[in-house]
């Protein structure tokens, strides 16, 4: 999966679709039972992508399994260039320290939030107040889902928006 | 999820991989800024011959215990 995204990170490069960044979901068992940065230096090397394109992808019940085993290849790979995500924020049952302890890029909003907008208040305040804080917090923010939303529907389906850049 | 249907689903696992049945699908992540691409995200689709569209709720937890 990961080898396979590389090379056509490389192929959409060579046609001229630079600075974009790529996402991969990554399992807590590829950290603890493999080594998750040495398959990642590999995939980079093979493809001769830069690491700046990559973005790896772990939920946030994911990264409470991987403990820290994810700390340190995180540190690791963030170091080469990575950049690192944390999908479904704010459904698992995880601490929100590990926001402060955690070498973290990017929190994604999950799609039951994202959903909430423009019908239910409550919902809209949560998504504010993960926007507020991740900013506070120098990450950038996604927003899954977004079907709804009539300039996407161009996009078909499962789309996915970016509130702010992430490059 | 029963071990018996575990091991089937790996078994037909590992032969979409040799069949190359498991695709990539890119998923757009659009800034709401510019209203530009500015990356995607890799999914992992299983296409079988004769079930369609595998979801992968039904397969992810497999192919990762099996690693």
């Amino acid at each position: 999966m990961l080898k396979e995204t590389c090379r056509q990170i490389r192929r959409w490069r060579e046609q001229g679709y630079e600075g974009m960044v790529f996402a991969v979901n990554v399992s807590p068992k590829q950290m603890v039972y493999n080594d998750l940065t040495e398959s990642v230096r590999q995939a980079l090397a093979q493809s001769g992508i830069p690491a700046e394109c990559l973005a790896l992808e772990i939920t946030e019940s994911g990264l409470m399994a991987a403990g820290d085993k994810a700390v340190r290849q995180f540190e690791e790979l963030r170091a080469l260039g990575v950049r690192i995500a944390i999908d479904d924020f704010g459904t698992g049952y995880s601490s929100l320290a590990y926001l402060k302890n955690l070498p973290l890029d990017v929190l994604k909003i999950d799609k039951q939030f994202v959903d909430d907008i423009p019908d239910n208040e409550d919902g809209m305040q949560i998504v504010n107040t993960i926007i507020a804080m991740a900013h506070s917090l120098h990450l950038k923010v996604l927003a899954e889902g977004g079907r709804r939303k009539p300039s996407a529907t161009f996009w078909r389906c499962e789309v996915a928006i970016l509130i702010r850049g992430i490059s | 999820m029963n071990w018996r249907r575990s091991i089937s689903i790996e078994v037909a696992l590992k032969n979409a991989v040799r069949q190359q049945q498991l695709r990539v699908h890119y998923q757009p992540q659009v800034s709401l800024a510019s209203g530009r691409i500015k990356g995607a995200e890799a999914l992992v689709r299983w296409q079988h011959p004769t079930l369609g569209l595998v979801a992968p709720a039904y397969f992810i937890g497999v192919a990762e215990e099996s690693v």
